[in-house]
């Protein structure tokens, strides 16, 4: 493989890097056919190995590290690069040992056999490090075109000015190819003395030497810079022009800096000018805004009588950058004039002027003839509105006529800030006619204005509906405890249903709010109903008892619900199946077991089953009352909802209650999903009963998901265990300084570059008998691929070589169970289909299958489900006991993967 | 690095809007306001192509061109886009200036490795094109404030793939915290995930079909190995380690609650693994204790992906997939606090953003902040040493090493 001929993708490479790629592959390849030279020494490898936790390195230490890493190369280990990261860490407090670590960098930077990767690498430290002792080093390496780039990496952020002047030496003197780096180096630096350089090279031939130059005097800045890059411009296109463009702009910033802005306001006036592209023209204009040159102010007045929309746009959305009260005026002058685009944007650049006399212009803007200029106005008054302009807002949400502009006129009310502003809004109400004024009540109560609960509380006795629901509402929202009297007296006020049943919703909201006033609202409630004879009050009254559970209130809803009353008794019985103490319980109970209505006895039903639902009942006292339940129960749907509940419950005597549903064939599909919940729930509970529960919905049903989950239940007890962690090798052993390694969370050897020299194992420390084995395997590559999962092995003493059966990995052997270094032969071989049929069934991720299942003389193996081997053993003195092992083959050239290793162990066979 | 943008000079920190019509930059105003939103797509590897299904998933996308170093990438990128529009119109590019170049297109979504993020979002900024970037979007703090700068001077949209900016779960953790729901917020720790070991990369032939060269970009010259292309998320010469990997969006998730989107912590102290033996030199496990300067600390780790605040009166945790905890924290709230698409929302905002001209939920200066906070942890764990970093100056306060870090060298002939 070696790339001696020139392949298309090679020919993708410009020709130096080419040659550089061949040059190192085979001083790579010579190095790796002679005997690896690592003289990685014992020291060496403790300070590896203790390389996590903070090391300190002695001076001789650090000089034996720099001096071994002299024979470092691309593809040899890299662990002293490592070191050497450690290395810099450490020294960086101490100024002796970085000077002393330094001479070393630099020693190795003179060498004459030290490789292009040691010398880059230690640029690369340099970079942190790096004084003036390693300057004359690095400037000579920027001589040499090798070397130019690693050297400028070393030298870019040095502090010292020597840096500079080795970098303008070079500069003259290198070929085009180094000159690149060095110029962006320099340009970086903003060295001001390599101008002159720079002016010079301006016009090279090299457009990335010229391009480079440009960039860079634009970053250096300066009057000769600036002048060397505007007489550059005009007579370039293209790439350069763009170049030169920015590095003009970068001028103007670099005057801005050093505080002459009439200077960088010249050149972004050059650069506005018409014949500029619209993209330099912006970008000129941004920057004239913000250099705050005196005529500024006049440019942005000026753009904004432009026709250019884009340039009028980029000023506006700039201009809050011109503060002052004159800059204000003259935009409000130009407002007058503009058009209605350009109005809508003046007025969001306005408001952020913090101007007060922007408030009136926005005011006139409300009523503006263009839809976009009043939406702008309308959000901009949520920013500087009063109370003065809410009667505007709302005199504007009555004409709104698109949604756009009722959402902005809404939005601006919900977010102008100041309690007058919401008793200036809750003013408007009774002017206004009726579609605003709901609208108004929402936003009163999403600002949160609980003074308004009085007047809302002579709203929603409002002959318009709408308006007493709205109100309602947001005393649901608003109202607290001290308004419960006056609600109680507006509840039995009221005429309309609806109007009826919202004020039952605020009233409830109001006493879920009161947690602490529980008892006393119970006590006002209890008392009212004690006084009531109003039928529909009481009824409203009832209905709120389940808002204040206690005894009392449960004790008239129990008397309710056996009212002479149809609908005393109907709000009874529907408000204590919502009730939510389970204290309830006996009274829906006695009305599903006794009650003739059908309609009560599903109401009882479903309130019981919530209840059961509910924490608080034992899963004993569950059962208990799901078998009562059940026993009465009459129709399907009862059943069902019994089900339902039943499915939760965490005791294994429930599983008798849905077997016994199963029975019948209404609900028989709801009862084996209860029953195979509860048999999920208890697997670890009562292993035995939620197993014989699985296997009876495999027996008895043909639902797919069901069976899936009856599958899962019973793998759930019969344990499966994992025995690789996914990080690390606990549990197995085998050569894992060389061979095997853990990489996302799976056990992989081998690799896509070089042969594996011999067969090798990772074994488990335990044994195993009978059991069903599953995991993942994976391979990437398909250079004589061979693997395998060995099992009732044992390892051959002294010997990297395993004995006993393999689960076979390997285009011809997958699916296959060998012997290895036993009977050395294939015990069993899947016939041509099943194959086919098992590789078809891989994942599309690469990963595939295998299941191993050892019963005393039984051996079946799985391959990605499909199974591929049925062996019966008939040799008995072959051990039916061993170890695990996972291999890789020696010759192959690709990488195996393993993960996701479960195991079941069996009890023996009868 | 010393030139500061105008809009912090200023004190304008926070971006302002530009109301341009859409498609009228770099265009010379050509468009109507009514015509799709054109596309180029540059990386087309495995999140580049669920990038990409995600904004041909909005109906006012036309994809025009793809970009990409693999030439097997390209041409499946083509294909996909092809198949979506039904036609075979879509351009492939091996060199992102060529599609850069192409007049006809409005915004990119760049999806490369990370040493090409900022690089292209300021090459396409300065072509006047809008962008979508993966994270981490810069490989140092300057080339983040480089691409905050082109991006204000252009007035072009940029946003960065942060999406759990657009999942209503971080949005709720992120409202619940600001509101006090936990109380004084005091810590805030996240997780990025552990990061594993692997091998040597010995030096191989390019593979045909790849420009290698291409690839590897502003990184120092290394020879091609498979090890280095698969695995380069795990060198600093070519992916910024994990903590910018994930921290993006977790940081972004913290600044956004404890409401310092254009700040940054102010100092960073911790210790970190790092693999021994292979290729990686970006730490494996991470342990980074960060403090903001009203005194909130952020934790970073290497445990299961999420962020967790805690509060004197409770704590709110968010995993990976926006599951929240505890339950409690939902309650009476319009949340379901399960997973949900991430994606839709933050593509669907950036092409609003592209059409409004007003800067994305995950625009530059937010962004650059949470990745500056990204980059001085990844310089505490690099230096081994507590730093202090003024938010201010974006400078590091007595240290000038760490300082020298914050921009490095790039290879021939990129550099910003």
């Amino acid at each position: 493989m070696m790339p001696t001929a020139c392949s298309p993708g090679q020919c993708e490479l410009p020709g130096a890097y080419e040659a550089r790629q061949t040059l190192i592959m085979e001083r790579n390849m010579n190095s790796r056919n002679m005997c690896r030279n690592l003289t990685v020494s014992v020291l060496l490898v403790a300070l590896v190995s203790c390389a996590a936790f903070g090391e300190s390195f002695t001076q001789s230490q650090i000089k034996e590290v720099l001096s071994d890493f002299g024979s470092y190369d691309y593809g040899k280990d890299p662990t002293l690069t490592h070191v050497i990261d450690k290395i810099v860490q450490f020294i960086g407090d101490k100024p002796r040992l970085r000077l002393s670590t330094e001479k070393q960098m630099v020693t190795l930077l003179e060498s004459k056999v030290a490789s292009r990767a040691t010398k880059q690498f230690v640029c690369q430290q340099l970079w942190i490090i790096g004084s003036d002792e390693s300057i004359p080093v690095l400037g000579r390496m920027l001589l040499d075109t090798e070397t130019a780039e690693m050297a400028c990496y070393a030298l870019c952020s040095n502090p010292s000015s020597e840096v500079d002047r080795v970098l303008r030496y070079a500069l003259d003197r290198v070929p085009d190819e180094s000159k690149v780096c060095i110029i962006n180096v320099l340009g970086d630096r903003e060295d001001v003395a390599s101008v002159d350089s720079l002016i010079g090279l301006i016009g090279a031939e090299s457009p990335q030497v010229a391009q480079a130059v440009a960039k860079a005097l634009g970053k250096i800045g300066g009057d000769k810079a600036t002048e060397t890059v505007k007489k550059a411009r005009p007579t370039t296109s293209g790439d350069m022009r763009a170049v030169l463009t920015e590095a003009y702009l970068n001028c103007a910033e670099g005057y801005v800096d050093s505080k002459q802005p009439g200077k960088a306001f010249a050149i972004y006036t050059k650069l506005l000018d018409e014949s500029e592209s619209v993209l330099t023209r912006r970008a000129a204009l941004v920057g004239a805004l913000h250099t705050g040159d005196t005529r500024a102010a006049d440019l942005l007045i000026a753009t904004m009588q432009q026709d250019e929309s884009i340039l009028r746009s980029v000023a506006i959305a700039n201009s809050a950058v011109l503060k002052g009260t004159d800059v204000t005026r003259r935009l409000i002058t130009e407002f007058k004039t503009a058009a209605a685009p350009t109005q809508a944007q003046l007025i969001e650049a306005l408001v952020q002027r913090d101007d007060p006399l922007v408030k009136d212009v926005v005011k006139a803007a409300a009523r503006s003839k263009d839809a976009s200029v009043r939406v702008a106005a309308y959000n901009a008054l949520a920013e500087i509105g009063d109370t003065s302009t809410v009667a505007l807002l709302c005199d504007a949400l009555e004409k709104a006529v698109t949604s756009t502009e009722v959402d902005a006129v809404l939005s601006s009310l919900r977010r102008v800030e100041g309690e007058q502003i919401s008793e200036a809004i809750l003013d408007t109400i009774s002017n206004a006619s009726s579609p605003a004024d709901t609208q108004l009540i929402q936003v009163i109560s999403s600002r949160g204005y609980t003074p308004a609960v009085h007047r809302l509380l002579q709203l929603c006795r409002s002959e318009d509906i709408p308006v007493a629901k709205a109100a309602l509402r947001a005393i649901g929202i608003l109202a607290s405890y001290q308004t419960m009297t006056r609600l109680l007296d507006v509840l039995a006020e009221l005429q309309d249903r609806a109007v009826q049943s919202q004020a039952l919703r605020a009233t409830a909201a109001v006493i879920n709010r009161s947690d602490s006033d529980r008892e006393d609202i119970a006590q006002l409630i209890q008392e009212r109903l004690g006084s009531t004879e109003d039928i529909t009050v009481r009824c409203s009254l009832l209905q709120l008892l389940s808002a204040v559970p206690n005894e009392v209130s449960l004790r008239f809803l129990n008397a309710a619900s056996e009212d002479s009353n149809l609908s005393v008794r109907d709000a009874a019985i529907r408000t204590l199946a919502e009730y939510p103490d389970p204290a309830a319980m006996d009274a829906l109970l006695r009305v599903f077991l006794t009650s003739g209505n059908r309609a009560y006895r599903a109401v009882a039903l479903r309130g019981c089953v919530r209840l059961l639902k509910a924490e608080g009942t034992s899963p004993e006292q569950s059962v208990r009352l799901y078998q009562q339940l059940a026993a009465h129960a009459s129709t399907a749907a009862e059943k069902k909802l019994i089900l339902s509940g039943l499915a939760i419950v965490q005791h294994s005597e429930a599983l008798g209650i849905a077997q016994d549903l199963m029975s019948e064939d209404a609900v028989k599909t709801e009862a084996a999903l209860a029953l195979i919940t509860i048999a999920h729930n208890t697997a670890a509970l009562d292993p035995v009963r939620a197993g014989a529960a699985a296997r009876l919905i495999l027996e008895d049903l043909s639902h797919s998901t069901l069976h899936t989950q009856a599958r899962t239940v019973i793998e759930t007890i019969g344990g499966f265990v994992s025995i690789f962690d996914g990080r690390s090798f606990a549990g197995w052993e085998g050569n894992v300084a060389k061979t095997w390694r853990v990489e996302d969370g799976a056990i992989t050897a081998g690799s896509l570059e070089g042969q594996a020299p011999r067969n090798e194992f990772l074994a488990t420390t335990s044994e195993y008998e009978d059991f069903d084995l599953r995991l993942k395997f994976k391979i990437t590559g398909n250079s004589r691929v061979n693997a395998g999962v060995q099992f009732r092995t044992e390892r051959i003493p002294n010997h990297h070589e395993v004995s006993g059966y393999q689960a076979d990995i390997g285009p011809g052997v997958d699916g296959h169970l060998y012997d290895e270094s036993r009977r050395r032969r294939m015990l069993a071989t899947p016939e041509a289909e099943t194959l086919k049929k098992a590789q078809a069934a891989a994942g599309d991720d690469g990963w595939q299958t295998y299941r191993i299942c050892a019963e005393g003389d039984h051996i079946r193996l799985w391959l990605n489900g499909v199974k591929t081997v049925d062996y019966v053993e008939k040799d008995t003195n072959i051990s039916r006991t061993g170890i695990i092992a996972l291999q890789i083959h020696g010759g192959m050239q690709a990488v195996i993967a393993y993960k996701d290793i479960e195991i079941r162990e069996l009890p023996a066979p009868q | 690095m010393t030139r500061r943008g105008f809009l912090v000079r200023s004190g304008l920190a926070v971006a302002v809007p530009i109301f341009v019509p859409a498609g009228a930059l770099g265009r010379n105003g050509i468009v109507a306001p009514s015509e799709r939103i054109t596309l180029g797509a540059i990386g087309c590897g495995n999140r580049g192509l669920y990038d990409l299904g995600h904004f041909l998933h909005e109906p006012d996308v036309q994809c025009l061109a793809v970009c990409d170093c693999w030439q097997s990438r390209r041409q499946k990128g083509k294909g996909i886009v092809d198949d979506h529009h039904g036609n075979s119109n879509c351009k492939t590019h091996r060199f992102h200036e060529e599609l850069l170049a192409s007049e006809e297109i409005d915004a990119v979504l760049i999806a490369t490795g990370d040493r090409w993020h900022a690089v292209m979002s300021i090459l396409a900024s300065r072509a006047g094109k809008d962008v979508y970037c993966e994270k981490p979007f810069c490989m140092t703090i300057s080339e983040g404030r480089k691409l905050v700068e082109t991006t204000q001077r252009f007035g072009t949209i940029w946003q960065c793939g942060t999406q759990r900016r657009s999942n209503s779960s971080y949005r709720f953790v992120a409202d619940t915290v600001r509101k006090g729901a936990i109380g004084k917020l005091h810590t805030i720790t996240m997780s990025f995930g552990g990061w594993g070991a692997n091998g040597i990369a010995r030096p191989e032939p390019v593979p045909a079909g790849f420009d290698y060269d291409r690839w590897l970009g502003q990184a120092p010259w290394v020879p091609y190995s498979p090890v280095r292309v698969q695995h380069w998320r795990q060198h600093w010469d070519t992916g910024a380690g994990p903590i910018a990997d994930m921290g993006p969006h977790f940081i972004d998730t913290a600044q956004w609650a404890h409401d310092s989107e254009y700040s940054s912590a102010v100092e960073y102290e911790g210790q970190a693994e790092f693999p021994a033996g292979g290729f990686a030199n970006v730490p494996s496990v991470i342990n980074v204790q960060a403090c903001y300067s009203d005194g909130v600390v952020i934790r970073m780790n290497s445990g299961n992906k999420g962020v967790r605040f805690d509060g004197d009166q409770g704590w709110i945790h968010v995993d990976d997939f926006g599951n929240i905890t505890p339950k409690s924290m939902l309650r009476d709230l319009s949340v379901s606090g399960v997973s949900y698409h991430y994606m839709a929302g933050h593509v669907r905002n950036f092409l609003d953003c592209v059409r409004s001209r007003r800067q994305s939920v995950s625009g530059p200066e937010i962004s650059h902040r949470s990745h500056t906070i990204a980059h001085c942890a990844n310089l505490c764990l690099r230096l081994g040493r507590k730093l202090r970093w003024d938010p201010e100056g974006e400078r590091f306060v007595n240290d000038d090493d760490a300082n020298r870090m914050l921009a490095r060298t790039m290879r021939t002939p990129w550099g910003l």
